[in-house]
């Protein structure tokens, strides 16, 4: 049976014919999809198709009117430490310090205290926080700022982590510089990505896969397996003729879904 | 010296020059006759009652027994009315339910004028400590639940989503975040109270008693000794501006993230 290479990695997330009504209106229809372990699937689509939609569900901020959202074969009920969010706002709290903020879930979990610091202090080192520790958000400069949101979320151990547009805020080099961060961090914790983006390059630098929604949502993505070479943090892969390649392929498929709804 | 200490510095030299100039218009305008000394006495008249009272006492009583008077009815009326009013305040802007039974009751309340509610409270709650207390106490009750209030409901979305997702209970997300998020908006709302709490505090002592500041200025005027009223004033302005600098100093220190991002 199993001919295939490696037996397929479990599932994380999984979506049978979710559709979400808002408003009386339908904005995301019977949509099925499945994430596995260790993977970084980046979204793609045009705006108002219904992809941070899609992140809500899976973080439990909003219930689907239809079909099941699973996480770790479990149906979504409401948020949880299990489904970590990294946002675009940051979303950090301005009254605890850096080393408050990554301690949060830990500290709402009743972990000992010592505990507690020992992750922080693991997770100040892999986000590149050193220093930094006392430090009060307003203090940080803005890829600073989601290098914390990033910490603390990874120092609950999340089953998957979900990011809105994360550095969307940040201007271009940090941005870089972030984007292979999360691939280094990614590699080093082995750790499952959600990640929506309206960057063409982001998606494909970032993505293991790709999935560009359409409009309205209506069930229908393309789905895309990026092969870059490893480890995919280098730089270097911005150039590589196959990031290019399917740089052009996924920017004519979205001018053409952009088209088609226009039309 | 920088520009951040240049305009500090410029700050504190027109705070200081402001009450400079009242006080020499005051000077100039009763030195002058511009107005008669019964209806405004000259600062130094006012300056001479206070100096009596401070050495005599007022009807009796030592002053500091007044000043501690007034001082006790406002504290304790202050720290029920805070407690009472941020607890509310946020279970309101976070609970639609509370928020619902509390609306008409809370809003009707609000617009009355204390003025209006003391022959009620001597009727109810009699003329001593009581009554007196409780009626700043409403006071500063309904402007602290108006701004925790106010405050919980600016906690952005996101904040409390993140909280959510870290695994926080709902009374965690209520203390952690919900609570702090309303702090700079609490710290605003604690200082317009004091400075209404203290004005109360004169109708308060309207309430009978043979103490505080407010029944000096009430004493006073019934036996047109103007200079004593305007101690009076002046005394309770003074605490007042010391009370307020002391929650803004406070205030700065507790939210330090306010204004910074």
């Amino acid at each position: 049976m199993s001919l295939l290479a490696a037996d397929p990695k479990p599932e994380v997330v999984r979506f049978d014919n979710v559709g979400l009504d808002y408003d009386g209106r339908r904005v995301l229809e019977a949509v099925s999809l499945s994430i596995r372990r260790d993977e970084i699937v980046t979204v793609l689509g045009p705006s108002g198709c219904g992809k941070t939609t899609l992140l809500n569900i899976v973080a439990g901020f909003l219930q689907p009117s239809s079909g099941v959202a699973l996480v770790s074969g479990r149906e979504i009920r409401g948020p949880g430490p299990d489904r970590g969010v990294v946002f675009q706002s940051y979303a950090l709290f301005d009254w605890m310090t850096v080393l408050d903020n990554i301690t949060f879930s830990l500290s709402c979990a009743g972990r000992p205290r010592s505990e507690q610091l020992e992750v922080a202090q693991r997770m100040v080192q892999l986000v590149g926080l050193a220093g930094s520790e006392k430090a009060y958000p307003y203090q940080l400069s803005g890829g600073m700022k989601q290098r914390c949101g990033l910490a603390r979320v990874l120092a609950s151990n999340p089953s998957v982590m979900l990011m809105d547009e994360p550095f969307a805020a940040v201007d271009v080099q940090t941005r870089e510089t972030l984007q292979e961060e999360i691939l280094r961090i990614q590699a080093a914790t082995g750790c499952t990505i959600l990640f929506i983006t309206h960057s063409i390059e982001e998606a494909v630098f970032l993505g293991h896969r790709i999935l560009l929604m359409k409009r309205g949502g209506f069930g229908a993505y393309q789905d895309y397996t990026v092969n870059l070479p490893l480890p995919r943090a280098n730089p270097e892969n911005r150039l590589h003729a196959e990031f290019l390649r399917l740089r052009g392929e996924v920017y004519r498929d979205l001018r053409a879904a952009e088209v088609t709804e226009r039309a | 010296m920088n520009t951040a200490a240049r305009a500090r510095a410029r700050y504190v030299a027109l705070a200081v020059l402001s009450p400079l100039c009242l006080l020499a218009l005051w000077v100039l305008a009763t030195g002058q006759g511009w107005v008669k000394s019964a209806l405004l006495p000259p600062p130094q008249a006012v300056l001479v009652s206070l100096g009596d009272m401070l050495a005599q006492g007022y009807s009796g009583i030592g002053l500091g027994v007044h000043v501690a008077a007034s001082l006790s009815r406002v504290g304790m009326a202050f720290l029920f009315g805070a407690l009472l009013g941020v607890a509310l305040g946020l279970l309101r802007g976070r609970v639609p339910a509370i928020d619902a039974l509390l609306l008409v009751p809370a809003e009707m309340l609000r617009p009355i004028p204390p003025l209006g509610l003391i022959p009620l409270f001597i009727l109810w709650f009699g003329i001593g400590e009581l009554s007196k207390v409780l009626l700043i106490f409403l006071s500063v009750f309904l402007i602290m639940m108006v701004n925790a209030h106010a405050g919980a409901r600016s906690c952005p979305a996101d904040l409390l989503r993140a909280a959510q997702s870290l695994g926080a209970s709902r009374w965690q997300v209520f203390l952690r975040v919900v609570f702090p998020a309303a702090l700079p908006q609490i710290t605003t709302g604690l200082r317009v109270a004091m400075g209404t709490g203290f004005s109360i505090l004169v109708a308060s002592e309207l309430l009978g008693g043979d103490r505080g500041l407010g029944f000096i200025i009430l004493d006073a005027s019934n036996f047109f000794r103007t200079t004593y009223v305007f101690a009076g004033i002046v005394l309770i302005g003074a605490i007042g501006l010391a009370s307020d600098r002391l929650i803004a100093w406070a205030g700065r220190r507790i939210v330090h993230w306010d204004g910074q991002r």
